[in-house]
C-alpha cells in the first residue's frame, strides 16, 4: 500500500467529522482552513471566520484527541489561521524588516544595526528602530549619547543619525541606569508612537530590532507597523533553536512572512590561532533551515574583535569591513536585497 | 511615551507554603546565561545539601526543560496539582515540559501573567530550602507578577563582562534596590575563553565593566565563570556543567557561586529573624511611584 501522507490521513479523519449530526463536514464547510504537517507534527489552523463564537474551544477539544491519535502524528496543534494583525502602512517607508528571535543574547541588535548600515552604504534610505524597550541596545552599538530632541514643529521626535542611519531607540527617551518596568498594555499604548511620532521622513528601509521571546512588543511592531517581512537570528545550540522556533511560530501565525534564518555564533575563531571551537555548539542554523524549509541567508562565525567593536560604537561593517563577520554581514544585505524582491516588496533599486 | 505603571488589579500574593527562599535569576540582557547559571547553581546547591527546584518563569522562551533533561508531559496529582518533573534529584517547572514549540502562543501580558502563577500555585512543590526561579530577560509582565505577588528573598543578576550587558544588568539592579528586594550580587559569565587548540586565555568579551558594576552599585561580585567549550554538550545533552564535568574551572567558579549564595542567604534569613518575620514580606507601596520616565 502506498504511504499516505500525514497531512491526507488527517484531512480524510476531520472529513468524517460533520457540523451537528447530519450536516456538511467541517473540511466542507471550511471550518478547517488548512492542515500542516512538519515531520510528526502536525497543526490545523481552524477558520474562525467560519465558526461561530464560543464553538471554537469544544471544537478544539473534540478534534485534539482524534488527530492526536492517529498514526504518525507525534504531536499536535488545533488553532486559529494565520491572520495578519495591521494593514495599515507607514507613510513615506518602503518596507519593514523586524529582526527577531525567540532566544536573547544570539546577536539580533548587532545584526539589525550592521545591516541598517550595510544597506545605507549602498545608497538605501535606511533607518533603524529599536523597539526593545527592556534593553535598548542601539545606543550602545551605534554609538550615540544623549536623549532624542523633538522636531521643530513640536508635534514630533527626530530620530538620531549615525553611520547615514536613521535611528530611534527608547534608550533616547529614558535615563541609563533607571529601573523600567513594562507591562503589556504600556507596550501597546507606547510602541505605536514610536513608528507613527517619529519624523522618519522617507525611507526606503525600516530594520526594527525586536527584543528577545514572544512578547507584546512583537505583536504590537507587526499591528503598528504592518510588518512586511522578518529575518530569524538563532545560535547554533539546540537550547537556541527551540526558543526560536517558538518565536518564528508566532510570526507565522500573524502571517508574517520570514526571509530566512542567520546564524550567529557558529564558532569562535581563537585570536592566536585562529581554531574554530563550536562554543556555542553547531547545526543549528542548517537543522532550522531544513525543518521549516526557509534559506539559511548566512553563518556567522563569533569573533572577539566584533564584540569589542560593539561596545565601541563601529559596527562591524564600517570598523572592520574585511573581517569574516563584517564580509558575513556584507553577504546577508546582498541576500536580502533578493529576497525582499522576491516578496515584491518595492525597495526602490537600492538593494 | 506616555501612561505610568499601576499595579494589577490581582494583586493577591502568591504563597508557597512549602519552599523556605525564592531566589531569582536575572538579567536586563538577553542570553548571557541565566539558564545556565541556574541550573548549575541549583545542581551546586544541591551538592551542598539543600533541597532545592527550579522553577522557569521565561514563559515564551524555556529553556530549563532543555537544559535539566526533564523532556514533554508532567503527571497530575490527585487534588488537580502538577507533578514538577524531577532530574538530577531536582524537581522543576518548565513551560518547555507543557507545551511542544509548535504550540507556541502569543501571549498577551494578563496571560502571561497567569501563565507564571500556575506554574507558582498549581504545582505540587515538595518541601524545599530554596526555589531558583529561571527569568526570561528584559523587565514585563513576568517581573511584574513575581515581584508583586511572591515573596522573595534575594536575587542574582547575571551578565557578561560587556558594556552592552552590564547597561542593562544595572537597570536590574536598579529594579531590585528601588523594591527592596537584596541583590545577592553580580555573576560574570563568560568572563574569558581558553582556546581547546593552543590554549590561549582570551576574552571573547572586552572586559571589567561586571567588577566595576558591582563596586557601583555595591553589590558583591560573586564570581567570574569561564566560556568553556563543554557547555553546549552539556546543555544539549540536559546535564547541568558542575555535573557534566566537575573538575572544570567552570564548575568550580560556579560551585564558588554557590557558597557566596548560600552565605547571602543565611544572612538575609538572619536578618528576618532579627525582624522578627518568618518570610520575607512584600509591600510595594512605593514602588510605583516614578517607575517609568514621563
Ligand atoms: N558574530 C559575533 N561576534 C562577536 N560578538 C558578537 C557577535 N554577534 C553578537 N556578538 C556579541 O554578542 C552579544 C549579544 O549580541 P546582541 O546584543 O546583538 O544580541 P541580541 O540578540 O540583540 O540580545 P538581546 O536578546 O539581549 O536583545 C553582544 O555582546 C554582541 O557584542
Ligand atoms: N559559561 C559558559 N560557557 C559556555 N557557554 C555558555 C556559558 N554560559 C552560557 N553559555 C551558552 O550561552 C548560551 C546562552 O545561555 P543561556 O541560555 O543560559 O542564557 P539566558 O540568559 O538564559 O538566555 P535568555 O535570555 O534567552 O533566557 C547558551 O547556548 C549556553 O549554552
Ligand atoms: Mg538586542
Ligand atoms: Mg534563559
Amino acid at each position: 500500500m502506498n504511504a499516505e501522507s500525514i497531512e491526507d490521513r488527517v484531512r480524510r479523519t476531520l472529513d468524517r467529522v460533520t457540523v451537528g449530526p447530519n450536516g456538511p463536514s467541517i473540511m466542507a464547510a471550511g471550518l478547517v482552513h488548512d492542515v500542516v504537517a512538519t515531520g510528526g507534527a502536525v497543526r490545523v489552523l481552524l477558520d474562525l471566520d467560519c465558526i461561530p463564537d464560543g464553538e471554537a474551544d469544544p471544537l478544539v477539544d473534540m478534534l485534539t484527541p482524534l488527530v492526536r491519535g492517529l498514526p504518525g502524528v507525534e504531536r499536535a496543534v488545533i488553532k486559529p489561521r494565520p491572520r495578519r494583525l495591521g494593514t495599515s502602512r507607514l507613510p513615506g517607508i518602503g518596507c519593514v524588516l523586524g529582526v527577531h528571535s525567540g532566544k536573547g543574547g544570539v546577536g539580533k541588535s548587532t545584526i539589525a544595526a550592521n545591516l541598517a548600515v550595510a544597506l545605507a552604504r549602498r545608497g538605501a534610505r535606511a533607518g533603524l528602530l529599536d523597539a526593545d524597550v527592556y534593553g535598548p541596545s542601539a545606543p550602545t552599538l551605534l554609538g550615540i549619547a544623549g536623549r532624542a530632541t523633538e522636531s521643530a514643529d513640536g508635534r514630533r521626535i527626530e530620530p538620531r543619525e549615525a553611520h547615514g542611519v536613521k535611528v530611534m531607540s527608547l534608550g533616547f527617551l529614558m535615563a541609563a541606569e533607571k529601573a523600567l518596568i513594562w507591562r503589556g498594555s504600556l507596550v501597546d499604548e507606547g510602541l505605536g508612537q514610536l513608528f507613527r511620532d517619529v519624523a522618519w521622513g522617507d525611507l526606503d528601509v525600516l530594520v526594527v530590532d525586536l527584543p528577545p521571546g514572544t512578547s507584546d512588543v512583537h505583536l504590537a511592531t507587526a499591528r503598528d507597523s504592518a510588518l512586511d517581512a522578518v529575518l530569524t537570528v538563532t545560535a547554533p545550540g539546540a537550547v537556541s533553536v527551540q526558543d526560536v522556533r517558538r518565536g518564528m511560530e508566532m510570526f507565522a501565525d500573524l502571517a508574517v512572512p520570514c526571509l530566512g534564518i542567520v546564524e550567529n555564533m557558529a564558532g569562535v575563531v581563537c585570536r592566536s590561532c585562529g581554531h574554530v571551537a563550536q562554543v556555542f555548539g553547531s547545526g543549528g542554523g542548517p537543522k532550522l533551515a531544513q525543518e521549516t524549509g526557509l534559506p539559511l541567508l548566512a553563518s556567522i562565525p563569533f569573533e572577539p574583535e566584533v564584540a569589542a567593536a560593539c561596545d565601541g560604537g563601529t559596527p562591524v561593517v564600517v570598523a572592520a569591513q574585511g573581517s569574516l563577520v563584517g564580509q558575513a554581514l556584507e553577504g546577508l544585505a546582498t541576500e536580502l536585497g533578493a529576497g525582499l524582491a522576491r516578496l515584491r516588496i518595492r525597495v526602490e533599486g537600492h538593494l | 511615551m506616555s501612561g505610568c505603571a499601576t499595579p494589577a488589579n490581582d494583586a493577591r500574593p502568591i504563597i508557597l507554603p512549602s519552599v523556605r527562599d525564592v531566589v531569582l535569576v536575572a538579567s536586563g540582557k538577553g542570553g548571557v546565561g541565566k539558564s545556565t547559571i541556574t541550573v548549575n547553581l541549583a545542581a551546586a546547591l544541591s551538592e551542598r545539601g539543600l533541597r532545592v527546584g527550579v522553577l522557569d518563569a521565561d514563559v515564551t522562551g524555556p529553556s530549563v526543560a532543555l537544559l535539566l533533561g526533564s523532556g514533554e508531559g508532567i503527571d497530575l496529582e490527585e487534588d488537580g496539582r502538577a507533578q514538577p518533573a524531577v532530574t538530577h534529584g531536582m524537581p522543576s517547572i518548565s513551560v518547555g515540559n507543557l507545551l511542544p514549540p509548535e504550540a507556541a502562543l502569543t501571549w498577551k501580558g494578563p496571560l502571561i501573567a497567569q501563565a507564571v502563577e500556575q506554574l507558582f500555585t498549581e504545582m505540587a512543590w515538595p518541601d524545599l530550602d530554596v526555589l531558583l526561579v529561571d527569568l526570561p530577560p528584559g523587565t514585563g509582565d513576568v517581573h511584574l507578577t513575581i515581584l508583586e505577588r511572591v515573596a522573595v528573598s534575594g536575587a542574582v543578576i547575571v551578565t557578561t563582562p560587556q558594556r552592552l550587558a552590564t547597561v542593562d544588568a544595572e537597570r536590574g539592579i536598579a529594579m531590585f534596590h528601588e523594591l527592596d528586594i537584596p541583590v545577592f550580587g553580580i555573576v560574570e559569565n563568560m568572563a574569558g575563553y581558553a582556546c581547546p587548540c593552543c590554549g590561549e586565555v582570551q576574552a571573547l568579551f572586552p572586559g571589567g565593566t561586571a567588577t566595576s558594576l558591582a563596586a557601583r552599585r555595591h553589590v558583591a561580585h560573586l564570581g567570574a565563570v569561564p566560556v568553556d567549550p563543554a557547555a553546549q554538550a552539556a546543555a544539549d545533552a540536559g546535564t547541568p556543567l558542575v555535573l557534566a564535568s566537575p573538575g572544570s574551572p567552570a564548575a568550580s567558579a560556579l560551585r564558588t557561586v554557590a557558597e557566596r549564595v548560600i552565605e547571602a542567604l543565611e544572612r538575609e534569613r538572619a536578618a528576618r529573624r532579627r525582624a522578627g518575620a518568618a518570610r520575607p514580606d512584600a509591600s510595594f507601596d512605593d514602588f510605583w511611584k516614578g517607575l517609568t520616565d514621563p
